[in-house]
């Protein structure tokens, strides 16, 4: 009888199958690993600019390996806030950002910010996704509001800029605020992005050549990832949608 | 006060936040790769993560004792199967099974075959002798200790060594009786 129902335990890691997606685990518990994280790090360092650091650092593993799963799940796109003053800044905001929600700084610690641990996820995704990036967190004062909200500002480097790379990172960064349960801020040109999205799919039905044309461009972008046919596998329609929009939107104007 | 009712580790863990798995696991991952490039020795690591543990361990108890409404427990027993049923499924999300209980019923085994700490994780040659969970032995000795329970737990069975599961030998050295840090007589 020895044997039967016992699981199958694989030798090697990368045979195993990738779970879906599966579970969860309490928030306290996340709070608690994190705190001792920050707690250790203290030790560790002599000053706030260095803290940041090391937290962003280990973000930046974390995000690294976040990409990989996320490029064999398929997941729903939501919204996200570009930056008004450069073309090539984002921002994701937070009212309470999952990793400050228990923590508190002490006055002498001033400006720290654990964000910068989200900060360095956002940094590793996109780094490994290959969309170089400075990432940083901040507080932004709300009026009416006790806690600061916490903003994620990712300003992408020179060679990022291509169009197709812009559509992209776009994906990517709404996919990692998935991942990190943050609830992203409408706005504007979101939904002008909507009206486009449904004009987009008017013109489908009319058989105009949206889709074809984006052919080349999917092409294009495929070469700039390590990965690439997961990430445009796992598009839904909605996320296609989008980015065919935008495309037209960059074009046309 | 009405008598409190015990919920079940799975009302429980519906009830409360919950966060992606996966986050987790990352963060812990991230988290014993800093403490090997600073510490380097694996002892001094495993030690390391388990004073960790220890940290989180008492005040992870409140939360518990907060949250799930459970009664004092009699005996150790009952302990071994609030931590099993309860608490590790209140937090984790896992449960896990007890069993080899020694015949004074002081030390038992905790059997877990499903442990979010250790997904995606394999030990290089050279971290052989790494408990890569020990943070969760800290846990439940810190937990322990806050409830009047000195106890003391060795990995048994590691997966990232190759065994088919998790098992952590939980032995009860002494119970401490409370100790109030005033006199009533003085």
């Amino acid at each position: 009888m020895i044997g039967v129902g016992k699981i199958k335990h694989y030798t090697n890691l990368l045979e195993k199958p990738l779970s879906r997606g599966r579970q969860e685990v309490s928030l306290s518990a996340f709070a608690f690993l994190f705190s001792e994280l920050v707690q250790y790090n203290q030790t560790q360092v002599d000053n706030i600019a260095e803290l940041e650091r090391r937290l962003e650092d280990a973000g930046y593993a974390v995000g690294a390996r976040v990409l990989e799963l996320l490029c064999h799940r398929e997941k729903v796109a939501d919204s996200l806030e570009k930056g008004t003053e450069h073309e090539d800044e984002y921002m994701i905001s937070e009212k309470e950002l999952l990793v400050n929600r228990f923590i508190s700084i002490p006055k002498d610690m001033g400006a720290f910010n654990c964000g910068a641990f989200v900060a360095g996820i956002v940094k590793g995704v996109l780094d490994s996704a290959g969309f170089p990036a400075v990432v940083t967190a901040h507080f932004v004062p709300m009026e009416g509001q006790q806690r600061p909200r916490t903003t994620i500002l990712i300003k992408f480097a020179e060679e990022a800029n291509a169009i197709e790379a812009c559509m992209l990172q776009r994906y990517i960064l709404d996919q990692v605020a998935l991942e990190l349960n943050v609830d992203l801020v409408t706005q504007t040109e979101v939904a002008h992005l909507r009206d486009l999205e449904d004009q987009v799919a008017a013109k489908q039905i009319k058989g105009e050549t949206q889709v074809e044309t984006t052919g080349g461009k999917e092409q294009l972008i495929s070469k700039q990832l390590q990965d690439p046919s997961h990430v445009l596998e796992g598009l839904n329609m909605r996320a296609r949608a989008k980015i065919i929009g935008r495309t037209n939107y960059e074009v046309s104007s | 006060m009405a008598p409190l009712v015990p919920k079940s580790g799975d009302a429980i863990f519906a009830s409360i936040d919950r966060v992606n798995a996966e986050l987790f696991t990352l963060t812990y991952g991230a988290m014993v790769r800093q403490l090997l490039t600073d510490l380097e020795e694996v002892d001094v690591v495993n030690k390391q993560l388990d004073q960790m543990g220890y940290n989180i361990g008492v005040r992870l108890i409140d939360e518990f004792l907060a949250k799930s409404n459970v009664s004092r427990c009699v005996d150790f027993k009952e302990t071994a199967d609030v931590i099993a049923k309860v608490g590790l499924k209140m937090f984790l999300g896992v449960t896990a099974s007890v069993s080899n209980w020694d015949p004074e019923g002081s030390s038992f085994s905790l059997v877990l075959d499903d442990n979010p700490l250790v997904d995606f994780v394999e030990l290089p040659d050279t971290f052989q002798g790494l408990h890569y969970c020990n943070i969760l032995s800290g846990v439940i000795r810190g937990a322990l200790e806050m409830v009047s329970m000195k106890t003391e737990i060795t990995w048994i069975r590691d997966m990232l060594h190759g065994d088919d599961a998790y098992e952590l030998r939980v032995k009860l050295l002494k119970q401490i009786p409370e100790e109030y840090p005033y006199k009533d007589d003085e």
